[in-house]
């Protein structure tokens, strides 16, 4: 008799990275020593028993597939008990579940990566993926937005594809800031001046839902294409197997069927 | 020739009942207080199979109101004990084909998944279903407008059929031949009467055409007095969505799937506030675009046996059937031809 998929599997805190005053970074490693086997864009389902479950993206797999991140937001019950935890707790981890990014289609290509707040947490894997084989790649654009300077995660990461000559990176916050030397402005007008272009291009949208709309907006007005542009959506999800059903979009279970989507599988049922 | 059928005195049905007790769990619906109920085999009571509509749908015998997955304690270091399935053999007794089918559809949710529900096909296994052919359809049935007729058996191990004096049983599966191998049966040539079955009571658009409406403006007008109360939900036999809890007393607790509604505002509304359903058309649209066209894409069937429990239980009259005809003659008067090809073949996302 196989278990209920539904039952959590336990995992350690190795680490616990303090991204922003309301986000941190898990580390984890499953109890049983298993690897976790995912791919860029695939979530889990993380559990602390008593106050419920809930997914999150998985935002790294360390080389040796034994350890993996989470960047979880303070904004409920579960988050508020997690970001609680201490290294050494156990919690539970169901997954990985959804479907990916299709990175290995995109080689050759530019690619614009455009992460609002924590909805970077998706795509650093992809970054990650693409830096892992940097020469099958065409250029490497990172636009991340935030709304001020201390909700900028990935500070470490962010240094690093500075310094990165094979990586364009620009970042930028919602309204002018006391020390603030980057950008200033929502994610979609930084499109629009940076002029993303789609020539060979693929550009890689995730973050709140009104950031996601209007970046499309503008990536339209600069003649991209709906079937260049994936976006990782959210919606309340519970199982993560596709029976709970919540998380619908049309016929579409974002758990099950996303949470990746190329923009011209899905325009019809959002209003986007 | 056709196959024959066994005969079962109603006389001696509680006998043939008490004879299966003994390894069976035994679940039929008895009349109470005017509705039709399943309830567990009580000997003392006289039996009588319903001749159409059971109000209560065998839904949650497989799907239960409160399933429980799995137990913990907060102090233990990891504290999680799955909770067993049951495993007791059951006899469902006097299903319809409304239910009968809602039962395949089911299957096609919990069981044909890379994610089996094994409470689910646990339950399934377990239970053997023996149903009986309608002698009439009340106003509110349209099983027919569904693809289904009173005297379907899709579904079920047992067929029955009401005569005079009993009841005529044939075995569908071997599940249903052991239940039948028993001396109280009388193999006979009487076969059960074929009867005339209306239909075009809530005639239905074609899946394609409903997806076509999604962008239509009728929508806002549709069932204007919905509470969002979530009974035709509870209800309706093909109604899977479920809502997991985390249920803690001291330091004892219980996860638990409980049923949900795709009408309750705070089914889709995220930790963060974000609901991308808040409105009451935007829940009434979804959910019958689920039911007509979705599931059908998903599944290959549509999630309506035409069982018609939401009619009966919506305490504002909004007649989900009657909602969506008036949809699907709505979208063919706009839109005299419909492209299917596209639509069908979004069933299968690419990868």
């Amino acid at each position: 008799m196989t278990s209920h998929e539904l039952i959590p599997h336990p995992a350690t805190i190795k680490g616990i990275i303090t991204e922003s005053r309301d986000i941190k970074t898990f580390i984890l490693t499953r109890d049983n020593g298993h690897e976790l086997i995912a791919a860029p864009g695939q979530f889990v389902e993380v559990s602390v028993p008593g106050y419920g479950e809930a997914t999150f993206a998985i935002t790294r797999i360390h080389n040796n597939k034994k350890e993996w991140a989470l960047s979880i937001k303070r904004i409920g019950h579960l988050t508020k008990m997690l970001h609680r935890a201490s290294i050494g707790d156990t919690i539970g981890i169901r997954g990985p579940y959804g479907n990916h990014f299709p990175i290995d289609d995109w080689y050759n290509k530019s690619i614009y990566i455009i992460g609002g707040g924590i909805g970077m947490a998706p795509l650093r894997p992809v970054i990650d993926h693409i830096l892992s084989s940097r020469k099958k790649f065409g250029p490497l654009h990172i636009l991340f937005g935030a709304r001020t300077p201390q909700d900028i995660i990935y500070k470490e990461d962010l240094k690093q594809w500075q310094e990165d000559p094979s990586i364009s990176l620009v970042t930028t916050i919602d309204l002018p800031h006391e020390g603030w030397t980057g950008r200033i402005g929502l994610v979609p007008q930084v499109i629009k001046d940076i002029q993303c272009s789609p020539q060979n291009a693929i550009a890689v949208l995730c973050g709140p839902p009104v950031m996601i709309k209007f970046s499309i907006a503008t990536l339209y007005e600069l003649d991209w294409k709906a079937d260049a542009m994936y976006t990782t959506l959210e919606m309340k999800m519970q199982c993560g197997i596709g029976q709970c059903g919540r998380c619908n979009i049309g016929e579409k279970f974002i758990c099950k069927d996303g949470p990746v989507f190329r923009l011209d599988h899905i325009t019809e049922f959002v209003d986007i | 020739m056709a196959k024959k059928w066994k005969r079962l005195e109603k006389s001696r049905i509680k006998e043939f009942l008490n004879e299966l007790h003994a390894s069976y769990e035994i679940w039929l619906p008895y009349l109470e207080e005017d509705k039709w109920r399943f309830k567990e085999y009580d000997i003392e009571k006289e039996i009588d199979l319903p001749s159409s509509f059971v109000h209560d749908s065998i839904k949650r015998l497989f799907l239960p109101r409160r399933k429980r997955i799995m137990e913990f304690n907060k102090h233990k270091k990891w504290p999680v004990v799955p909770v067993s399935p049951p495993a007791a053999n059951r006899l469902l007794m006097g299903i319809h084909a409304c239910d009968g089918a809602a039962l395949q559809y089911l299957d096609r949710v919990f069981i044909d998944s890379p994610y089996k529900d094994t409470f689910y096909e646990a339950e399934r296994n377990r239970t053997v279903i023996a149903g009986i052919q309608c002698d009439r359809m009340e106003s509110m049935c349209h099983c027919t407008d569904r693809g289904i007729s009173p005297e379907h058996r899709d579904g079920m191990d047992i067929i029955m059929s009401r005569t005079k004096n009993g009841y005529l049983l044939q075995a569908i599966t071997e599940k249903g031949h052991t239940i039948l191998n028993n001396r109280i049966l009388a193999e006979t040539d009487e076969q059960p009467v074929k009867k005339e079955w209306s239909d075009q009571r809530y005639p239905l658009a074609t899946p394609e055409a409903f997806l076509e409406s999604y962008s239509v403006d009728i929508w806002r007008d549709v069932m204007k007095y919905c509470l969002t109360c979530g009974i035709c939900t509870f209800g309706c036999p093909t109604c899977t969505c479920f809502h997991v809890a985390d249920e803690l007393y001291k330091n004892e607790g219980e996860r638990v799937a409980v049923w949900d509604s795709c009408q309750f505002r705070s089914y889709s509304r995220m930790a963060a506030g974000h609901n991308p359903r808040a409105r009451t058309f935007e829940r009434i649209k979804n959910r019958i675009m689920d039911k007509f066209a979705y599931s059908f894409l998903r599944y290959g069937q549509i999630s309506c046996t035409g069982c018609g429990r939401c009619v009966v239980s919506c305490p504002v009259k909004c007649s989900l059937p009657e909602t969506a005809t008036l949809i699907s003659n709505t979208i063919k008067q706009k839109k005299p031809s419909l492209a299917s090809s596209d639509a069908v073949s979004r069933s299968k996302p690419e990868q």
